[in-house]
């Protein structure tokens, strides 16, 4: 019974899910988004928690040793937030239950702007509310999705490598599932009545 | 059940001075129901559980930091920085939520087939304190990793202490060790986290032991023969039989927990938990896994007649907010009393055509009370979810002990 039903989930996942379950990165777009955060984010927006030498790491941007070196000690941090109100952006990929969320809210300016008690607010359809002291950045459809997929690596760097254990784990249990499905059933077969 | 013989010097050296040897294969050769079905295989998973969480939780705790400035940045560093340390956490937050899962199919289990009737009440008693304990401690490992949806929950509880009249404050500042939750709340319940869990596995030996002395309940609520022909006939050693079928059971469970844990690891989670706790509080939510009792604390509103007529008879001193967690924490406790509320001699629901609605009712009362509770908590639905979970325990069960017209029981575990 229990395999049957673990077999009609299995069949009925949405295609949406099975494509989360194979997606992993693309180290050229992390690298076009790395230089997009450079560029742009890092003026006031921080990645305290992000350590430089991860940027190596072959499952994210993959960048070489002297690449790294050229940005920072490997075994630093990204700096933390240059503003005090812009908030980290480490794990920020994770925080907002939208997948989309950074790429949609960089394109989400309307171009409408307005005071409010000496700060300027700016129209945004993607953030609560609609208004949103972070000024629009400028940034092509094509940056903000590099960038969005960078933020996405940084919050989850581990992405690939627990898919990896995922799948290892995941066979190993099936094939001892099947394993002791055979002795359970061959061993109550033979129960004394 | 024959008696024990030790099979090798080593084994009868050890059992003239400390009988273990004796309790393991007592413990393997239990004579064990041949009807148990795929229900009863929750408990191996809740010891698996229990183990998981221990162990899981031991290695995270070599790396984590009580403390409020710190903690938000150990838990990325555990992620980032530790070997395996992504998929420990994951595999410990996820780990949660397979408890649950679990304790409630294994709490659901009993009520159905009424294994919490006489002989085995006190082992009902020792597994509802175990799942107290046990929500204590998940409530306070959902605190830890210092995130804004945690915090604000542990604002929200321990809030609740502050709605008691005369000494709510005094006690609400003591629980929390000062005046908000602060670094003080965090290093008691980082302790406390640390601690309890040794106490559910006291109580888990407890319950183990208790089932051993009464015997497995089983889906016909008939207890086996006693007579030795009998009992061949309606039982079967613990080992091979059911060690194998509940490992496989296991198994399976555990091949949907591990893509869970790495495929999906935030599909239980509250994102905002990834935003570090400091700002303001704008929303605070529970783990899924306390949803439907969160729908029954939120189900008493200011404007229900009775809250205000013991508002007004209580000269103010009862309001909504009070009787709210009043209405939370009976709801856990009546669970409590469940043997002395259904006192029908007949055990399982297979034979009880009326009750076996109202528990499958109450199955989907739960379920809906989560959703409620998931929700903006606007709508009857709460409020009509809440009354029959109290319906189901203080009417319901008692009227049916006396007035069911129940199906006839089979002789034995064997014509069944």
């Amino acid at each position: 019974m229990m395999k049957i039903a673990l077999l009609v989930a299995m069949l009925m996942a949405p295609p949406a899910v099975a494509q989360g379950i194979f997606q992993t990165y693309d180290s050229d777009q992390l690298r076009r988004g790395l230089e997009v955060y450079t560029d742009t984010c890092s003026a006031c927006h921080g990645l305290k928690h992000v350590p430089l030498r991860s940027l190596g790491d072959p499952d994210g941007p993959a960048l070489d040793a002297a690449a790294i070196a050229a940005i920072g000690t490997p075994t630093d941090h990204f700096p933390p937030s240059a503003l005090p109100e812009a908030p980290d952006l480490s794990v920020m990929a994770r925080a907002r239950s939208n997948p989309d969320h950074i790429r949609a809210l960089l394109q989400g300016y309307t171009g409408e702007e307005r005071e409010d008690h000496g700060a300027y607010l700016y129209g945004n359809t993607e953030f609560a509310g609609g208004w949103i002291a972070m000024p629009p950045t400028g940034l092509d459809a094509a940056q903000s999705e590099d960038v969005a997929a960078f933020l996405a690596w940084a919050a989850d760097p581990n992405m690939a490598a627990r898919k990896r254990s995922g799948f290892t784990a995941v066979a190993y249990l099936l094939v001892l599932a099947v394993l002791l499905a055979l002795t359970t059933r061959s061993v109550w077969r033979r129960q004394p009545r | 059940m024959e008696p024990y013989r030790p099979k090798s010097a080593a084994a009868r050296w050890l059992q003239s001075r400390l009988p273990l040897p004796g309790i393991i294969h007592h413990l393997f050769a239990a004579r064990t129901p041949r009807n148990l079905n795929w229900m009863w295989v929750w408990g191996i998973i809740l010891v698996f559980c229990l183990g998981l969480q221990i162990v899981t939780g031991a290695v995270l705790a070599f790396h984590y930091t009580p403390q409020t400035e710190l903690a938000f940045a150990s838990i990325q560093r555990i992620v980032r920085n530790v070997n395996g340390g992504a998929l420990l956490q994951s595999l410990h937050a996820n780990g949660a939520s397979l408890f649950f899962i679990a304790i409630y199919f294994h709490i659901f289990r009993s009520i159905y087939y009424g294994s919490h009737k006489p002989p085995r009440e006190v082992t009902w008693l020792i597994g509802m304190t175990m799942y107290l304990v046990l929500m204590t401690v998940a409530f306070m490992g959902y605190v830890l990793p210092w995130g804004s949806m945690g915090v604000g929950a542990a604002t929200v509880v321990t809030g609740m202490f502050g709605t008691i009249p005369w000494v709510g404050d005094a006690l609400q500042a003591w629980v929390l060790g000062g005046p908000s939750v602060g670094n003080a709340t965090l290093n008691r319940f980082a302790v406390l986290h640390y601690l309890l869990p040794m106490v559910a596995l006291g109580l888990m030996a407890l319950h183990i032991w208790s089932v051993h002395v009464s015997g497995n309940s089983n889906p016909d609520g008939v207890e086996p023969r006693q007579d030795p022909e009998g009992n061949a006939r309606d039982t079967l050693p613990f080992w091979p039989y059911f060690v194998l079928k509940d490992l496989l059971a296991l198994v399976l469970v555990l091949v949907i927990f591990f893509a869970v844990a790495t495929f999906g690891p935030d599909t239980f989670a509250h994102p905002e938990n990834f935003v570090e706790a400091g700002g303001p509080i704008t929303d605070a939510a529970p783990e899924w896994y306390f949803l439907p009792f969160y729908a029954i604390l939120r189900s008493i509103t200011p404007d229900l007649w009775p809250v205000q007529a013991l508002h007004w008879i209580s000269g103010g001193l009862l309001d909504a907010a009070f009787l709210g967690v009043l209405a939370l924490f009976a709801s856990v406790l009546v669970l409590m009393f469940l043997p002395w509320l259904d006192r029908s001699p007949v055990r399982s629901a297979r034979y009880r055509p009326v009750f076996r609605v109202a528990a499958l009712l109450l199955a989907a009362d739960f379920v809906m009370l989560g959703w409620c509770g998931a929700g903006s908590g606007e709508g009857p639905w709460g409020l009509i979810g809440t009354l029959y979970w109290f319906g189901f325990f203080l009417v319901i069960l008692p009227v049916l002990s006396r007035r069911e017209r129940t199906r006839a029981l089979p002789e034995t575990i064997g014509r069944a």
